[in-house]
């Protein structure tokens, strides 16, 4: 339901830019509900969308994403057709309230459980829980691997700045889908393709913000794969490297306390808070250049 | 609006049988190409 709101928003840009909007389906990947394992099925959603975008009349395309492994899955099909691209998130739900508490849906599901195996917690409450865990739609409201690798999507500079952690449904996100419409058009006449904005440099501002975020691990397997996508050179000693100089800033769950609407109001994604560029800078000169430079890469600071 | 030559141009711009295909299957789906003139074709890729 998101994503096709979002649609609408990207078609009525791409209009009023003069383009033609074409929206197609393409695989979803259900964190929850795929078994054994949604990671199973991110290659062969990278392969759809390569082949839809290499055999279909499109000259751009936006990529309509939100949780896990959708991602990954549309930068890497992306980064293959290397089409003008941009990506777009649902974002995260809402947070659910149980007993005055805000409920973190990727991180107090575990606390809760435990209590619950150890005694402390009545079945009961946990089923209460369930139906405020699961309020609505959206990708969990914490640093999990979806709000991280969305926020990497800005890093690389494939997403709008600041548009990952911005409200589902919210009327700035509906404007900011509304403005990519307009943009992609734009790109498709600069010829601004994935190559030329998923640079060596975008992977060191990645992974230099997934651990200022403290986020999700499973973030460098999805690195790793995008970068060969590319043929950029990357591998885990540049995280090695990278890790000994940036410290993790964000105070967001769950490597901190908050959750993301919070962390949204603090600033929120890392390519529109000043910080995140601020501690780039000592010590890792070209990405400090790359960070505060890359207006010119971005897809979405270039117009 | 872009004066390069995009690659949709290949299934849209042709006055043979294949042209003749691709804008019908556009039509079907209520996209005027009576005012088609080269414009972008943006996808919108919804998992």
């Amino acid at each position: 339901m998101t994503l096709r709101d979002l649609a609408e928003a990207v078609k009525q840009g791409v209009r009023e830019a003069g383009g033609i909007p074409l929206e197609f389906p393409t695989i979803s990947l259900g964190e929850e509900l795929m078994k054994p394992t949604a990671m199973l099925y991110r290659n062969l959603m990278a392969m759809e969308i390569e082949e839809n975008l290499r055999s279909y009349p499109v000259d751009g395309v936006i990529l309509l994403c939100n949780c896990d492994k959708t991602v990954p899955a549309q930068l890497m099909g992306a980064a293959s057709a290397n089409l003008p691209a941009i990506q777009l998130n649902g974002g995260p739900k809402d947070a659910g309230v149980w007993q005055g508490k805000r409920l973190g849906s990727g991180t107090d599901l575990w606390k809760l459980w435990d209590n619950v195996r150890g005694g402390s917690l009545p079945q009961a409450s946990f089923h209460e829980i369930e139906k405020q865990l699961s309020c609505g739609p959206g990708a969990c409201n914490v640093m999990g691997t979806a709000s991280t690798m969305n926020a990497i999507s800005e890093a690389l500079g494939m997403m709008p700045a600041g548009f990952s952690s911005m409200s589902v449904g919210s009327s700035e996100r509906t404007a900011g889908a509304r403005e990519a419409g307009v943009r992609i058009v734009g790109m498709v006449g600069e010829n601004l393709r994935p190559s030329d904005v998923m640079t060596q440099e975008a992977f060191d501002n990645a992974i230099c913000v997934l651990l200022a975020l403290g986020g999700s691990t499973n973030a460098i397997i999805h690195l790793l794969a995008i970068a060969g996508r590319l043929g950029v050179d990357l591998t885990l000693d540049r995280f090695d490297t990278l890790s000994r100089n940036i410290p993790c800033i964000a105070d967001v769950q769950p490597a901190g306390k908050h959750l993301i609407d919070e962390f949204h109001e603090a600033g929120g994604g890392p390519c529109r808070h000043e910080s995140y560029l601020e501690f780039l800078e000592p010590g890792i000169d070209h990405v400090v250049g790359t960070a505060r430079d890359r207006g010119p890469v971005s897809v979405f600071r270039s117009g | 609006m872009t004066t390069r030559r995009l690659r949709s141009h290949e299934w849209f711009y042709g006055r043979d049988e294949l042209g003749f295909q691709h804008r019908g299957a556009l039509r079907s789906i209520g996209i005027d190409m009576d005012a088609y003139h080269g414009q972008p074709i943006i996808g919108i890729a919804n998992s």
